[in-house]
């Protein structure tokens, strides 16, 4: 007789000393392993609720400016610095870890409009409705470093990211010199003035200018010229490029849209980000590129992947007014906004994220549910759950109202096209329909 | 160092390098058949196919990976072979075996005698440490087998039909004279059920979707869901009284044997069963369904057991029985026990086979066995009998790797209720119980005819909703029948008929190529073959 029958150790199942981690003995059968899908299944609309259950995106709100915040500069150098500019002039940096103002000034008479910081971040510069820019170390003293006199109201700066050069909006878009006193290039298309223009991060000699003609002007420092001109239907508020991507950029529009360019292909617009139901005020993008923060008049704040039409997160409390700038911190983690009721506020990018440091274990089970909702992000209640989004009613209201918009619109349209000739109508797509014309 | 080359060179000698060829990952761990190379070939978006074929290797790897995750499993299987041309294996004694294997099994062979209050139902744990006796005549104990320890011991004095755990051993359910009560570890009630009158004859219960199945004397199946203490599903079999009852372990499915020879399957989705075979031309006495959910053996009174094919639904072989068979049991790696009279039976790989001889058998004199089970992770059979309880050595009955995640035998008190927190949130809603139960992850598709069908039903509607409505009563002469035949054959240029126009003209035109079929369409065709 030869025989053998099952004869486990315990010593092998389990742990030796009692700091030891218990051993898991696992098997991959899948015998083993009876409703393996739909327990994956059930996981994961767990995890996906849980998500939804800790989404608690605001953090702190930052009090210190008596009146509106109109300006707002993030220090890529130091992930805890962030200025901003108020309506009534005044200039503060902020201690961001200490949620409390570090440094601040009675910068200009009238508003502080442009708010930049060098790239080093040793220097900030403002400007504002007195026609005077401002150069600042708010590390050294309180005083100004050195006055730049402009012909005209400069509503927004921003530095070059070399460090010699700035440039202003206004009735000109002009570039000046650091140690000059006056603009060393002054640019000007057509009869609008600029309202806001973004140095290229990558392609750093080349400006995008935001004007009030709806222009949207590309222009090139080395060659002392603009390059093209797009014209839209509407007036854009502000714009952002994307800082991995440096050829694409995003427009904030005053028809409560957002429009995505290449500015290599400037007649059809790359998206259109749709969401918003008032004004879109300003718009920042991550320095992942993956995504960008916009905040609009309709006093909410949203959060978009860069190729998304539709919003990830919409962010909003009861006090916060307008939002007049936002911006995402540098590490990706935070955006600040800064809004008409004087208030600065901080909240997460990830709205369930955790802050400070995790257990690996516990990382690893973010993880884990993270990987689940990703896989079965296309059942639909899964999807239902993910894509679920809390928003005022206000908006809600203004939201159904423009569906309703949009509908008859498009009834409009088709009718239209169902009683003319065939082929004389031509439906345009939305992301070409609102470009005017683009000039060379 | 010299073995070790040796033993590399050896290793690399015997598996030659084969470029591009991948081993084919086994059909064990594998969950189908993938996207086929033609398949994925057919795919034009550029994008999705990327992802296709991504996610394909992710997945072959995983197969891989899990395959090669045997190496690390220590545990070996048991076995029991015969040497010489005269010996047997089922001639082996239960005390020969247990003097020939170590002490620690030799400890898990034992008997208890109960000759007071029998004949004895039981029931193991899903973590193979507890074992439940029921006494016929309402003696429960609940026992840590291994350790001879008793935990809770309960004189009822009421009868008891069938005892089973809950989730874990906390908690079991007991089939009493009337009601289904509830006990704790420690023997307390804690639920009485009164809704299961007259009684119930047998219990089971489903771990992942916290359902307590019971089927008593009028022939109703209940699902009792426990964590909210909720009725699922009541289901009349009207079949009349009923006292077999197995789970089916990889979908969940419940399977009950009949008075008239049938077994009904159900599921507490369904008001009838899913599927109603007529198993034997006498009552049914036994069923169980092995851990995969393919074959299913029944017994029935006149002296079969038979094997089913459950994907097909057809008998497979049949054994017989000298006495009509009162239990089945099947063990996680596939051995068949049979309990008949005072005997029990062991078969090994007898499902897909048909085997000559038992593999094991085993008399309790004087007695008559009531229940047969495996003790799960372990090569141990349990037999309540009319006498006591009975614990026997069934080498190679028992699965030899676990997953601590599924039931730990070894799980810590923090460990298992951690599981029960974690089993609980990943409890299943009873719709997951089906027939096949890979169809959670699976496109539901209706026929093709059936969408045909649903979409000419809504043309139809539309049409009618179209012809039904009523113009709306205009002043000025706007509303005179001539206006409103003009206006109706206005014209409009509706970009959706026009489509449809040129897509029926396409169709004639190819109904009209089709009909003319053997004459040549252009000049080149007079070359081509003949098809047939």
């Amino acid at each position: 007789m030869k025989v053998k029958t099952l004869s486990r150790k315990a010593e092998d199942f389990t742990r030796e000393k009692p700091t030891d981690l218990q051993p898991v003995a696992r098997s991959t059968k899948p015998s083993l392993h009876p409703f393996e899908k739909a327990r994956e299944y059930a996981r994961a609309l767990n995890a996906v609720k849980l998500d939804k259950h800790f989404s608690k995106p605001f953090l702190a709100s930052l009090e210190g400016h008596v009146d509106g915040v109109c300006a707002m500069a993030k220090c890529t150098a130091t992930l805890n610095v962030l200025a901003t500019g108020g309506c009534d002039g005044e200039l503060i940096q902020w201690r961001l870890s200490q949620r409390e103002p570090s440094w601040r000034v009675r910068a200009h008479r009238g508003f502080c409009r442009g708010v930049a910081y060098s790239p080093d971040g040793r220097a900030l510069l403002s400007c504002g409705d007195d026609k005077v820019v401002k150069l600042w170390a708010p590390a050294e003293s309180r005083d100004v470093r050195t006055t730049y006199l402009s012909a005209h109201t400069v509503v927004d700066i921003d530095a070059h990211w070399d460090g010699e050069l700035f440039a202003t909006a206004g009735t000109e878009l002009q570039i000046w010199d650091l140690a000059r006193a006056k603009p060393t290039h002054s640019f000007a298309w057509g009869s609008g003035s600029f309202t806001r223009l973004r140095f290229n991060p990558v392609e750093r000699s080349v400006v995008l200018g935001l004007s009030s003609d709806r222009g949207i002007t590309l222009h090139d420092l080395r060659a002392g010229s603009a390059l093209r001109k797009i014209t839209t239907q509407t007036r854009a508020n502000a714009c952002a490029w994307n800082p991995m991507e440096a050829f694409n950029f995003v427009l904030a529009s005053e028809d409560h849209n957002l429009y995505s360019f290449d500015m290599r292909k400037p007649d059809r617009a790359l998206m259109v980000h749709e969401d918003h139901v008032a004004p879109v005020l300003d718009v920042d993008f991550s320095p992942t590129g993956t995504e960008f923060a916009s905040g609009s008049y309709d006093r909410s704040v949203r959060l978009w992947g860069s190729q998304d039409g539709r919003s990830r997160q919409c962010y909003h409390t009861r006090r916060m007014q307008r939002i007049f700038c936002v911006r995402v911190s540098a590490d990706a983690s935070f955006v600040l906004t800064g809004s008409d009721d004087t208030n600065v506020r901080i909240w997460k990018a990830k709205p369930n994220a955790k802050l400070g440091a995790l257990v690996p274990r516990e990382k690893a089970k973010l993880q884990y549910s993270e990987a689940l909702v990703e896989r079965h992000k296309q059942l639909p209640e899964v999807r239902r759950i993910a894509r679920k989004q809390h928003v005022p009613k206000a908006i809600l209201k203004a939201k159904r109202a423009k569906e309703v918009m949009k509908k008859a619109a498009q009834r409009k349209d088709d009718h239209r096209r169902a009683h003319s000739k065939p082929g004389s109508v031509v439906r345009k797509s939305v992301r070409e329909a609102r470009i005017w014309q683009v000039e060379q | 160092m010299p073995e070790d080359d040796v033993h590399g060179r050896e290793a690399r000698a015997q598996s030659p390098k084969k470029v591009g060829k991948r081993p084919k990952p086994s059909e064990g761990y594998a969950r189908g058949p993938g996207i086929t190379r033609r398949e994925l070939k057919s795919v034009t978006d550029l994008k999705l196919k990327g992802k296709l074929r991504a996610s394909e290797r992710k997945v072959r790897a995983a197969v891989e990976a899990a395959e090669r995750t045997e190496l690390l499993l220590t545990t070996d299987a048991g076995y029991l072979e015969a040497e010489g041309p005269l010996e047997r294996t089922y001639h082996f004694r239960q005390d020969q075996i247990a003097a020939a294997v170590d002490e620690q099994s030799a400890r898990k062979a034992f008997h208890l005698t109960l000759d007071k209050l029998g004949p004895y139902r039981h029931a193991y744990s899903r973590d193979g440490q507890h074992v439940l006796l029921g006494g016929r005549k309402g003696h429960l104990a609940l026992v840590e087998w291994q350790r001879s320890k008793i935990l809770a011991e309960v004189q009822l004095g009421e009868t008891v039909r069938d005892v089973c755990f809950l989730h874990q051993h906390a908690m079991f359910a007991v089939a009493q004279k009337k009601d289904l009560c509830i006990y704790d570890s420690s023997g307390i009630e804690l639920h009485c059920l009164r809704t299961h009158r007259p009684c119930v004859h047998r219990l089971a219960f489903l771990p992942y979707h916290y359902l307590l199945v019971t089927v008593g004397e009028t022939g109703h199946l209940r699902y009792v869901d426990v964590s909210t203490g909720t009725q699922v599903a009541e289901h009349a079999t009207k079949l009349g009284p009923c006292s077999v009852l197995a789970l089916n372990p990889a979908n969940g499915i419940a399977h009950l044997g009949h008075g008239s020879g049938v077994v009904t399957l159900w599921s507490p989705n369904l008001p009838t069963p899913h599927v109603r075979m007529l198993c034997h031309t006498a009552p049914l006495s036994g069923c169980a369904v092995d851990l995969a959910g393919r074959y299913m053996t029944t017994a029935g009174l006149d002296g079969r057991v038979k094997v089913w094919d459950l994907r097909t639904f057809k008998e497979v072989h049949s054994y017989h029985s000298v006495r009509p068979a009162h239990s089945l049991a099947l063990s996680a790696s596939g051995v068949l026990a049979v309990g008949h009279g005072p005997h029990v039976e062991l078969w090994r790989d007898a499902l897909a086979t048909k085997q000559p001889a038992p593999y094991m058998s085993h008399l309790l004199p004087a007695s008559t066995v009531a229940t047969v089970s495996f003790c799960p992770h372990e090569d141990i059979l349990g037999v309540g009998h009319a006498s006591g309880f009975a614990s026997l050595l069934v080498p190679g009955a028992g699965e030899a790797a676990f997953d601590a995640f599924e039931a730990n035998p070894y799980a810590t008190k923090k460990q298992r209720r951690e599981a029960e927190v974690a089993s609980l949130l990943d409890k299943l809603p009873p719709d997951t119980i089906a027939l096949d139960a890979s169809v959670v992850g699976t496109v539901e598709r209706a026929p093709a005819e059936r969408q045909a069908e649903a979409k000419a039903g809504k043309a139809a509607a539309e049409a009618e909703r179209l012809a039904q409505r009523k113009e709306r009563k205009k002043s000025r002469g706007r509303s005179k029948s001539a206006k409103k035949l003009a206006r109706k054959s206005a014209n409009v240029n509706d970009e959706r008929r026009e489509k449809t126009r040129a897509a029926m003209a396409k169709r004639a035109q190819e109904r009209e190529r089709a009909k003319r079929g053997e004459q040549p369409i252009d000049a080149l065709d007079r070359f081509a073959q003949p098809v047939g």
